[in-house]
């Protein structure tokens, strides 16, 4: 049994080799810091919990990124329907200083691509973030969410091009075509 | 925005990607008391186990040999199962090994005055004060300007479990929660589907006082420490909503008691009132229900008076009887989830596609690759096949009715002299149109 103080130690650099990764996609998840900042406390505070099952799992970086998606779509599915804190970018986001006309104003492009990424499904959401932001392979994103790697690919292919045409990336039609 | 990587980073400018370095210190903090405490806990109840362990051998061996205890045992293994806990009755119902009936005594209204802190200490222990509820009530529903119904049952001592539907404005519902012994069973209706996991059920602490509950860093960041409550989905919001509660209420100066006594649906209920300097909920009022602390019923208001979101009862019941067999779902007709599995339905598949291509359409296949100016496709059962000009790729397919508009777009400078393929997987279309992205 780990005694009281390897525990602290053996959390202690797990969380700081892993707590970047949680936080960006938890980050990119929610869209909102605060929300980012409870749920990768409570990411940790399960790792803890489970801290003597830990020699049994091959590679803890994805296990701690399954733990992440885990409590991340826990945490959308509650917020369905607990709308009182409805995500929004800039109610968080913004500091004291600044109104909230000239967030608005700044960066419409932002804007966009935060409504885009929330209202993509939390499985596409989930696979754009560990393969955008994280950058990680398809084999550690099969590993986190638990699927194929052919699924990772079509999933990700498929919320790309949904984000594209939220963001309207998509291609205008012009006159006469290939055939 | 040119290629993925450029989207990609301007996702990254637009989410928090950085987390505030007093974030980051007061966590670890925070991660390694709980470390301490944690291994403190395990040390106590190693030593607790096995002197327990000890003592309850020597007493069971005294009363078996000295005090008559063979007999009770024969008695008590004979006679039909019925037990009272924390004086409540539990009965199995029917032939049914699986189910059982638990009543709970009765929970009285409390009429007394309360302070501030004695309403917020039982809003954020409201998981002691009630043993069963069933309730419904009615919220916004979601994206939509429709609201949701939330209908529940909860047993929170014996024969632990619960349900939670939310069904939409048109009286269907969408999903469902169930939880018992060790599982939680998630439904979703629109899919035909569910999904099945694991939980532990989380130990039972004591009181959490306002001042344990609420406390700031040395940062003066603030932390909350929340009370267990168990899976039940939807309706924590009223239950066991511990973060609006700390959120809006724990600073005691910027709510105020409206009135004491105030019954709803059969309860007495305290009326809470504050500001907040949140964007989206200027103001707030709450409904308490004072012998339980739950949250029976909220407004949170813009700053011109206006609702912004609600939560409105239309039952509740405390400790009323419950039924067990309510908390297993009925899963015939679902499918489980298997993340493995392929999703089904129409599909995009890029990148070099060779291999795919069906004996039968190989030939007509490799004499498209030799004109590299020139897009074709090719359509087989209901997969089809596209060599595309220089220069493009694969962006989309919109489909209407069964006609497919194949949606090519510009790639980036340095590949326009490549020749992309790609399949698209299981559209059954009757035509399709190409349309190119502008020069």
């Amino acid at each position: 049994m780990i005694e009281a103080e390897d525990l602290e130690d053996r959390i202690s650099v797990i969380y700081r080799e892993h707590y970047l990764q949680v936080y960006r996609f938890l980050g990119c998840f929610t869209g909102n810091q605060s929300d980012a900042e409870d749920l990768t406390q409570e990411v940790f505070i399960r790792v803890l919990s489970h801290l003597s099952e830990l020699d049994r799992v091959h590679h803890l970086k994805t296990w701690i990124l399954t733990v992440a998606k885990h409590v991340a779509i826990d945490h959308y599915r509650k917020k369905r329907f607990t709308s009182i804190f409805s995500e929004g970018f800039f109610k968080q986001m913004a500091s004291s200083n600044k109104e909230p006309n000239e967030w608005l104003e700044q960066n419409e492009l932002k804007r966009s691509v935060h409504d885009a990424i929330s209202k993509l499904k939390p499985n596409y959401r989930a696979v754009v973030i560990l393969r955008g932001i994280n950058e990680l392979s398809i084999k550690e994103t099969s590993e986190i969410l638990q699927c194929s790697e052919s699924k990772v690919k079509v999933d990700y292919h498929r919320a790309l091009t949904s984000l594209k045409k939220k963001l309207k990336l998509e291609p205008m039609e012009v006159m006469g075509n290939a055939n | 925005m040119q290629t993925d990587k450029d989207l990609f980073e301007v996702i990254k400018e637009s989410f928090p990607v950085h987390p505030r370095p007093e974030f980051v210190s007061s966590t670890e903090l925070k991660l390694r008391q709980s470390a301490k405490k944690l291994g403190r806990k395990r040390i106590y109840k190693r030593y607790s186990l096995a002197a327990s362990g000890v003592l309850a051998i020597t007493l069971a061996a005294s009363w078996l040999f000295f005090f008559n205890g063979k007999d009770a045992v024969k008695h008590t293994l004979t006679s039909k199962f019925e037990s009272a806990k924390e004086g409540g009755q539990i009965k199995q119902q029917g032939q049914s090994a699986e189910e059982f009936t638990y009543s709970p005594p009765r929970q009285e209204e409390n009429f007394s005055d309360m302070t501030k802190e004695q309403i917020l200490t039982k809003m954020i222990n409201s998981v002691d004060y009630f043993q069963t509820a069933k309730g419904e009530f009615k919220i916004p529903g979601g994206n939509t300007s429709g609201y949701a119904v939330v209908d529940y049952e909860i047993s929170l001592r014996n024969l632990k479990g619960g349900f939670s539907k939310v069904i939409n404005e048109k009286g269907k519902s969408e999903n469902e929660q169930y939880y018992k012994d060790g599982t939680i069973w998630m439904i979703f209706k629109n899919q035909g589907s569910y999904r099945e996991d694991k939980y532990q059920e989380a130990p039972r602490r004591g009181t959490l006082t306002i001042k344990d509950a609420f406390t700031t860093d040395k940062n003066g960041d603030s932390v909350t420490d929340y009370r267990e409550r168990p899976p039940i989905g939807a309706p924590m919001s009223s239950l066991f909503h511990y973060e609006i509660v700390s959120s809006l209420m724990r600073d005691l100066n910027k709510w105020e008691i409206e009135k004491q006594n105030v019954m709803l649906l059969g309860h007495n209920t305290m009326v809470i009132k504050g500001k907040s300097n949140r964007r989206d909920a200027h103001s707030f009022r709450f409904w308490v229900d004072k012998d339980t602390g739950i949250l029976l019923k909220y407004e949170t208001y813009s700053p011109t008076g206006q609702v912004v979101d609600y939560l409105y009862p239309t039952k509740l019941e405390i400790n009323v009887p419950i039924n067990s067999k309510d908390f297993v779902p009925n899963l015939e007709g679902l499918k489980k989830e298997d993340p493995s599995a392929m999703e089904k339905g129409p599909y995009i598949v890029t990148g070099n596609i060779d291999s795919e291509i069906p004996g039968e359409l190989k030939q007509t296949w490799e004499q498209a690759k030799k004109d590299p100016n020139h897009t074709s496709f090719f359509h087989w059962k209901d997969d089809w096949y596209f060599f595309l000009q220089k220069g493009y790729l694969l962006d989309n397919i919109e489909v209407k009715d069964q006609e497919g508009v194949i949606l090519l777009a510009k790639t980036s400078p340095q590949k326009s002299q490549h020749n992309f393929t790609a399949l698209a997987k299981g559209y059954k279309l009757s035509s399709i149109k190409i349309v190119y992205e502008n020069n």
